[in-house]
């Protein structure tokens, strides 16, 4: 992965130096050079006298006419001599344009030093973030995607974002940045979904709501915009999508987003929790922040060791692994979108498959009053079917870790074998 | 301001609510939510009536204000009281010295200096009851540090907390599912709990508590986490309510490290952060994930 964006960075350099029409100028006056000396050379070759009848001194000559004028005698013969002015006035132009392109150059990398790097064209990514729209959060996103902590290993992704304002992204962190990507262009495109950002080979796409548009609704409507154009070309791109209004949840019931964060639903909840519970904030703070010293939910395929295993069993397992230390919180397995106990199904009549995750899975027979769990909540119950502790993991689950940097769950399971 | 004396004698342990946004609705939903087994009162104090939700606005008069009616289940037993709530008398009518916890919102009025208005509303309180438990919500982040010398006890900033929930969706897909379960507090959905250690567990390790926990047959529970007691700091220096006396915390501890590791790790260790290993001691707190209370121990008040 660092590798394709190393490749992507030597594009960036070739395209921002503009490689392309120095190397046709510099042609262009090596082109000069050759074609006078030969054309000097072929004219007074014959001529004993002339100082021009080596090849080798004529492409001396030829060079000192480029640069500076006239070094000896003059040719002796007329074409030679026409030659000669013609290689004095017409490479001195070739030369001015030369410097006035590198002085535009890096006036433009002046102007662009400072902010996110366009993305050289015709570039693929692979298992990147692509991030849709920009707004105030999107550096602390960026920040948080880059954290020090996934400086090494697979956690560390590039990132593209895409946003008519894209190119005025200010780098507000030089390593954050690294690797990060800027498409100056309408997120709603299909084609600049597909094949500027490389949607289809993303492993996730996050949606920013555009602040821009005044009321919730409008940044919620462009966002239900860019999750169908997402829908159309990768249905099964993981997209997560900031909504401002939690009420807009159902429009995107039958889009490609995968997650809603709705902030204010998520903050109002976090509130009247700790109130109920004082101090929860630190815990979800804790859990959310990306650092070494603190803890984060990590939610890992099942080693093959585990696989067969019951929840409980994994539980023990994990509880007495010492290196690195880590808490068993959930799983996640396959199962069908609901919504209201019916079962969500696309335009083709397909019922929609998604994860269920279980955290902290009931003994067996545990059974929860529906009516009465949704007191309040209609629209926000969870309807999918739960799995309980004695559910066997498969291949195709996955754990809900909490633990302070991204376990190694292969290894646990042979300290347990051993 | 007769009215003052009804609700100190009469309403305790109750929530206030400062101001009136978006986020007010939702508070008062999830603290009515069924598997809130203590329905405590709220007060809401307002200057803006008008942003409240219209089955809030009628009602008969009570302690000055006005008493949310039945028609909308959520708001039975919620009061408002009108008024400035950087203004200590009409703090004093919510009866914010017997109160549990102080919510205080954000003012939409305010635009971009709503959090200065949320600063004076914490100070005013504070200077009421610094004991009472404030939580505080503001707009910008880089605005935490003016609560740095107040007494506040909680701050959330909701553009931090969903910059960083977009993000590690991102990265571990599925992520923003379990926090909405673990907020959302319905039956057949965790909380997480604070619960004091019970006599059984005092003297024990995470790691003892840990397996007994989740093998107690009664309950279907995952610990996750300790608090501690540990001093109040600011910075590095200790912190005094007016009246001389020290102030104490519960530092909070997900998933401790191991004694060895904590060794390595000086700042943890100022911290407060304590390793697997480290005994449980009364006053100490359980950090669960339940379905509900667990009945370890006695549900957990500040």
């Amino acid at each position: 992965m660092l590798k394709a964006v190393d490749l992507v960075s030597v594009r960036w350099y070739l395209q921002a130096f503009r490689v392309k029409k120095l190397s046709l100028l510099l042609g262009i006056l090596l082109g000069l050079w050759l074609f006078g000396a030969g054309v000097i050379w072929m004219a007074e070759r014959d001529e004993a006298a002339s100082p021009f009848n080596s090849y080798t001194h004529a492409l001396w000559c030829s060079t000192v006419y480029l640069v500076s004028g006239l070094d000896e005698e003059p040719p002796a013969t007329t074409v030679a001599k026409l030659t000669t002015v013609f290689m004095m006035l017409v490479p001195a132009g070739v030369l001015v344009l030369l410097g006035t392109f590198c002085m535009a150059t890096f006036s433009r990398l002046q102007l662009l030093a400072g902010h996110v790097k366009i993305c050289p064209e015709d570039t693929t990514f692979k298992d990147h973030i692509v991030i849709c729209g920009w707004n105030t959060k999107g550096d602390a996103v960026i920040r948080q995607l880059h954290a020090d902590q996934f400086e090494q290993g697979t956690m560390r992704r590039p990132i593209v974002i895409v946003s008519e304002q894209a190119d005025s992204i200010p780098i507000t962190n030089t390593k954050a940045y690294q690797g990060v990507w800027a498409i100056n262009d309408d997120p709603v495109q299909d084609p600049v979904l597909e094949f500027k950002a490389c949607v289809k080979t993303a492993h996730s796409v996050i949606i920013l709501a555009d602040e821009t548009a005044g009321k919730a609704g409008g940044a919620d409507a462009a966002t239900v915009l860019i999750s169908l154009a997402i829908q159309t070309i990768c249905p099964n791109t993981w997209t997560c999508a900031e909504i401002l209004d939690h009420r807009n949840e159902i429009h995107f019931e039958r889009t490609a987003v995968t997650e809603l964060v709705s902030v204010r639903n998520i903050a109002g909840k976090l509130v009247a929790r700790a109130a109920q519970q004082h101090n929860l904030t630190k815990l979800f703070m804790d859990l959310l922040e990306v650092s070494r010293d603190t803890n984060e939910v990590y939610i890992l395929t099942v080693p093959k060791q585990l696989v067969g295993q019951t929840f409980e069993q994994a539980h023990a397992i994990v509880r007495k692994t010492k290196r690195p230390e880590m808490v068993l919180a959930g799983v996640q397995t396959s199962g069908t979108k609901k919504r209201h106990g019916e079962v969500v199904k696309d335009n083709f009549d397909n019922e929609i498959r998604t994860k269920v995750l279980t955290v902290n899975p009931p003994r067996e027979g545990r059974e929860m009053d529906s009516e009465m769990s949704t007191r309040f909540f209609s629209a926000q119950a969870f309807d999918d079917e739960r799995v309980s502790r004695d559910h066997k993991l498969s291949s195709d689950d996955r754990l809900v870790i909490i633990a302070r940097e991204e376990p190694d769950l292969s290894i646990l399971a042979k300290e347990h074998t051993e | 301001m007769s009215d003052t004396g009804i609700i100190a004698e009469n309403v305790r342990n109750h929530v206030v609510i400062c101001n009136w946004n978006d986020l007010g609705d939702q508070i008062v939903r999830e603290l009515r939510s069924s598997v809130i087994a203590e329905q405590k009162p709220i007060i809401i104090v307002t200057d803006d009536l008008e942003s409240l939700p219209a089955a809030m606005r009628g009602g008969e008069t009570a302690f000055g204000g006005n008493v949310i009616q039945e028609q909308d289940d959520p708001y039975e037993g919620v009061f408002i009281v009108p008024g400035n709530p950087t203004n200590e008398r009409v703090l004093l009518r919510a009866a914010v010295k017997s109160a549990e916890t102080a919510i205080v919102l954000s003012d939409p009025r305010e635009g971009d200096h709503a959090d200065a208005k949320s600063v004076l509303i914490a100070l005013a309180i504070e200077a009421i009851e610094p004991e009472v438990h404030t939580i505080v919500e503001i707009l910008k982040s880089k605005n935490r540090i003016h609560f740095q010398h107040t007494l506040v006890d909680e701050i959330v900033c909701i553009d931090e907390f969903s910059e960083k929930l977009l993000s590690q969706s991102a990265l571990t897909h599925g992520l923003s599912d379990f926090y909405m379960r673990l907020l959302t507090a319905t039956e057949d959905t965790n909380e997480v709990y604070l619960v004091e250690v019970p006599e059984r567990f005092v003297g024990k390790t995470f790691r003892e508590v840990e397996e007994a926990v989740f093998n107690d047959e009664t309950e279907d529970a995952i610990l996750i986490g300790i608090q501690a007691v540990a001093d109040r700091l600011n910075g590095e220096q200790k912190v005094y309510n007016r009246f001389g006396h020290q102030l104490s915390e519960r530092v909070l501890t997900i998933n401790p490290p191991s004694k060895e590791n904590l060794a390595n790790r000086a700042d943890l260790q100022k911290r407060g952060i304590r390793d697997r290993s480290y005994k449980l001691q009364e006053g100490d707190r359980l950090v669960l994930i339940a379905y509900h209370l667990p009945k370890l121990g006695k549900p957990t008040a500040e």
